[in-house]
């Protein structure tokens, strides 16, 4: 009842359609929740605020969910969030088990959505006063210990994975350092371009869609394995809500961490799921099969990226500070609206806060509504022919690189050079999943190091002696390392006995 | 020990700290790599010579430099053309070189994804969320 | 398969009528209409949470009716704005909207000397953000600007370090601080100031909290949150002085100049306007009319409030006369820029 006082039919119908739209910009390689939601941000002006609330928060949940979709069945990342989903998600379209994939990513999205709204209705101003302890020392760590994950989803050769991730992080090290302006490792007659870098989104779909499009091209775009099998291969393919069951702890344990990582302002939104799933890995009592179609991982990085949904609106609630980049530009509507979002927000706006609330229950339970059930119809997409589909996926890509950044061409220019480049990775063993990890979590790894330095007037003891979260930290940072050195020995160790 | 665990810092030299740490790693990972490719194909003996060929056998020419030609062409036809014009044709030459064949139903294939898609991408994108378009 | 190929071409056919229809109802009857369907106004921002987006926003949205077009404001950042405005269309299709740190950028080196203001038309000038500010943590042991030097000269063992981003707005007046307090007090003070240079304004407040800086830059808009009454003593801020030449209306703010801060002998003050820049040899007829679109438009009282809401104010300078005014300003900033200490020797 009290929805209704709160949110008016106007609001709801508003969110239903953010919700809407917001997947399928997801959906679409090249197309980003950030984006949806910049693009009706002159709109909301227009709007009570309230109802752009609802608006908004419908495109932010329902922009993120939408990544998983081409993720798990064309193996192309539709959101940078998602990049960890298709590590299982894909190989589960590929043993038929694409529509399962599907709804366990639902209900994994759903789940870790109302978890971190709960986190966020309960706890919000007392994390936010965490958060703000957290300084550039231990997001640094949190940085390297996402990293970690290079090391545990190497496949084969663990040195090649961390020359790949190393490779990533130089790469997105073009561009300007932010503090002085100074351009370093540009190309010469470049400057113009790659002032500010390659920016993210043409490089990760470049690296997946198109590459993975001349890898196909290069075989004559014969129909794939996966195309001529149904999408529920038998009993074992048949999603039931049991797949959850042993899945309780790792459903809870990602979307926390989601949360969390989310909160801390500055640490972008794909480290949520990164370490989501290096954490499930490590904790799995098969982690060998992970990378195969697991739907353990595909858990992880699910509710590790709808709980940042809950999580980033911490810190922008309850001090103003956005704790990613959706949320920085969420907080634009809140000031064309006049409405000054700090500390004193919750108390002083009771009823937009309780609106808040209710719009992200609502959003998520309609986008679980709405994706649930015309999964079906969606899962098809795999039974298009690849010579219209990889024409479209093109156009699109091409659209949103150019879009993403208000229009520039040299990010087309991007999508096409990595799309080479990740052809080219293929063929001579560079990993892209590590490479794009590093390529995506680089420049904070950097902007927290020397952040950390300035602090400590150049001095690297610091990132050892600030507190016992850094300790913490560490510990876990070697305890991963360590972990997935093991890892990889023993299953070396598996495959010369197999080969035997 | 002590100027091992400082660094040096001048505001404006803050952009090479990082990149410079960044580097030696990449060097020091790339000669392991190297170190340990030889080393294998010493302990193996050199009778076995790795084979690599970058491309996989019966690899289809056409349909891989066609479509990676196309592709570079796609954003010079952009700035020149304009987005529906360049589009269109980008579109309609990639799904007939996908297919394979120039029939009558392929042809036709190809017109409607090419026009179909460049219309909705304009019409949703462009026009109704105003977004702007190359 | 035939079926669903004439479903999309009826579809795309009744979707591309109402597009057209939706074209032609637009265009307005206003005397400024011009021809272009479409006006892009790109920023010197990225973030559509900064008082640049914010201006430009509310702007564009008045001028529209006005000029009778569409205006969609592209945050696209000072360089790649730049770089678009060269290469634009001298019909007005793309226009360029920024503040001072359109020039400021160019004498500090941030951005390159082909984007001088010489090289553009610049429009006319539409509002100042006056609550640019300085603050300091809610314990500070001092509450002005000119109080902190007072307090660096009384306490020789103590340093102060600012938090300030290169290269704009928030180092000409941290420059103005700087170079006030050696003049006011001998180096033996200024040395024992600092920057902590960083770039957003959650990094700066982040640096105060980690106790990295000591004062930072900032502004009404973005800060008085944090300055109210029942915020937690950990993250409460002061406001020291805003830069602005006048007291904005509602906060108890001293200026730097009412604090007696003066460089070269004159009142230190410094506005944040926001102006329009247009390709060098961009059609007259476009500039004529978009100058007098602003100037009805600064004239609205829906305006006016809009700007109020988010503390701004309309301060409107015709084409004709803000490039004198401008490249006046400039002219004196110089001079505080040839003064200015090099961020090598004080930042840490």
């Amino acid at each position: 009842m009290e929805l209704i006082g709160i949110l008016s039919p106007m609001s709801i119908m508003l969110c239903f359609l953010g919700v809407l739209i917001g997947i399928i910009f997801g959906s679409i390689p090249g197309m980003t929740a950030t984006m949806a939601i910049a693009i009706f941000l002159p709109i909301t002006y227009a709007l009570d605020m309230i109802d752009s609330i609802g608006l908004l928060i419908g495109l932010y949940v329902g922009g993120i969910s939408g990544g998983l979709v081409p993720a798990i069945l064309l193996n192309i990342p539709g959101t940078p969030s998602s990049l960890c989903t298709t590590f299982d998600g894909y190989p589960m379209t590929q043993n038929g088990q694409g529509e399962k994939a599907l709804k366990v990513g639902i209900t994994a999205s759903v789940i870790g959505g109302l978890l971190s709204l709960t986190i966020l209705y309960f706890f919000a101003p007392l994390l936010a006063s965490v958060a703000i302890d957290f300084s550039s020392v231990e997001k640094f760590l949190i940085i390297i210990f996402a990293l970690t994950i290079i090391a545990s989803i190497s496949k084969g050769s663990l040195l090649v994975g961390m020359f790949s991730g190393i490779l990533g992080v130089f790469i997105s090290l073009i561009g300007t350092f932010a503090d002085n302006n100074e351009m370093r490792l540009i190309p010469p007659g470049l400057e113009d371009q790659l002032v500010y870098g390659f920016s993210l989104l043409p490089v990760l779909i470049g690296l997946f869609a198109i590459g993975q499009m001349l890898i196909e091209a290069e075989e004559g775009m014969k129909p794939a394995t996966h195309q001529n099998i149904e999408l529920n291969k038998g009993e074992k393919s048949k999603f039931k809500f049991r797949v959850f069951k042993n899945q309780i702890v790792n459903l809870c344990r990602s979307s926390v961490l989601g949360t969390f990582i989310g909160i801390l302002p500055g640490v972008g939104g794909s480290a949520a799921s990164i370490t989501a799933y290096s954490q499930a890995k490590s904790f799995s009592k098969k982690p060998g099969n992970f990378g195969k179609g697991e739907p353990e991982g595909l858990i992880a990085s699910e509710s590790a990226n709808n709980g940042l949904t809950g999580g980033a609106l911490i810190p922008l609630l309850s001090l103003g500070i956005p704790g990613d980049s959706t949320t920085a530009i969420l907080i634009g509507a809140f000031l064309l609206q006049g409405i000054e979002v700090g500390p004193l927000f919750i108390p002083t706006n009771p009823d937009l806060w309780s609106g808040i609330i209710f719009a992200l229950i609502l959003a998520n339970i309609v986008m679980f509504a709405l994706m649930f059930f015309s999964i079906r119809y969606f899962a098809k997409i795999v039974y298009i022919p690849k010579y219209i589909i990889f024409p479209i996926i093109i156009v699109m890509c091409a659209v949103g690189s150019y879009a993403i950044n208000n229009g520039v061409m040299f990010d087309v220019w991007t999508l096409l050079l990595f799309g080479l480049a990740g052809y080219i990775f293929m063929k001579i063993g560079i990993q892209i999943p590590p490479f794009l990890i590093g390529f995506i979590l680089g420049a904070q790894c950097e902007k927290y190091f020397i952040d950390s330095l300035k602090g400590s007037g150049g001095d690297l003891t610091i990132f050892f002696t600030n507190g016992p979260v850094a300790i913490g930290l560490w510990v876990l940072i070697i305890a991963a390392l360590a972990y997935a050195i093991f890892d990889n020995l023993r299953s070396k160790k598996n495959e010369t006995r197999e080969a035997a | 020990m002590e100027d091992l665990l400082t660094v040096e810092l001048t505001f404006s030299e803050y952009h090479i700290i990082f990149p410079r740490i960044i580097i030696t790693i990449l060097l020091i990972l790339g000669a392991m790599i190297v170190f340990r490719y030889f080393y294998k194909r010493v302990k193996q003996g050199s009778s076995k010579k790795r084979e690599f060929s970058f491309f996989m056998a019966n690899y289809d020419k056409s349909k891989l430099f066609g479509s990676a030609i196309l592709l570079f062409l796609y954003p010079f036809m952009m700035e020149l053309l304009g987005f529906l014009i360049s589009t269109i044709l980008f579109m309609f030459v990639i799904t007939l070189l996908f297919i394979g064949k120039v029939q009558k139903k392929a042809l036709f294939t190809s017109l409607t994804n090419a026009l179909a898609t460049t219309f909705v991408v304009w019409y949703v994108f462009g026009q109704v969320f105003d977004i702007t378009l190359p | 398969m035939k079926n669903i190929a004439w479903m999309t071409f009826i579809v795309m056919t009744v979707l591309l009528l109402s597009a057209c229809g939706s074209k032609s109802a637009s265009g307005g009857d206003s005397e400024n209409s011009i021809d272009q369907s479409r006006v892009r106004v790109v920023i010197g921002s990225s973030s559509t949470g900064g008082d640049t987006y914010q201006n430009a926003e509310a702007v564009s949205r008045y001028l529209e009716d006005g000029l009778g077009t569409n205006m969609k404001v592209d945050a696209i950042g000072a360089v790649k704005a730049f770089d678009e405005l060269s290469t634009a269309k001298d019909d007005g299709s793309t226009v360029m909207f920024f503040h001072d740190m359109a020039y400021l950028g160019v004498e500090y080196g941030s951005f390159k000397e082909e984007n001088k203001l010489e090289n553009w038309t610049i429009g006319p000038v539409v509002a100042i953000n006056p609550g640019n500010a300085f603050l300091t943590s809610g314990d500070a042991p001092y509450d002005t600007l000119a109080e902190s030097a007072e307090w660096l000269n009384e306490n020789p063992e103590e340093t102060i370090t600012v938090a300030i981003q290169a290269g704009g707005v928030s180092e000409i007046v941290f420059d103005g601080y700087y170079l006030w307090a050696k003049e006011e007090f001998g180096t033996g003070v200024s040395d024992r100031i600092n920057v902590y240079v960083t770039g957003s304004q959650e990094d700066k407040n982040q640096a105060l909290w980690d106790g990295n800086a000591d004062i930072i830059h900032g502004s009404i808009g973005s800060n008085s949150e944090y300055t109210k009454k029942g915020v937690e003593d950990k993250i409460k801020m002061k406001f020291l002085g805003v830069t602005a030449s006048e007291r904005v209306e509602g906060y108890d703010i001293p200026t730097m100049a009412e604090q007696g801060i003066t460089v070269n002998g004159k009142e230190f003050t410094f506005d944040k306007e926001f102006f329009f820049l247009m390709p060098k040899e961009v059609d007259e007829e476009f500039a004529t009319k978009l100058d007098q679109a602003v100037q009805e438009v600064v004239d609205m009282e829906n305006y006016q409030e809009d700007l109020q809401k988010n503390a701004y104010i309309t301060n409107y300078i015709p084409a004709k006369e803000s490039t004198d005014y401008l490249l006046e300003k400039r002219e004196e900033v110089n001079q505080i820029i040839e003064e200015a200490p090099d961020l090598d020797k004080i930042a840490q």
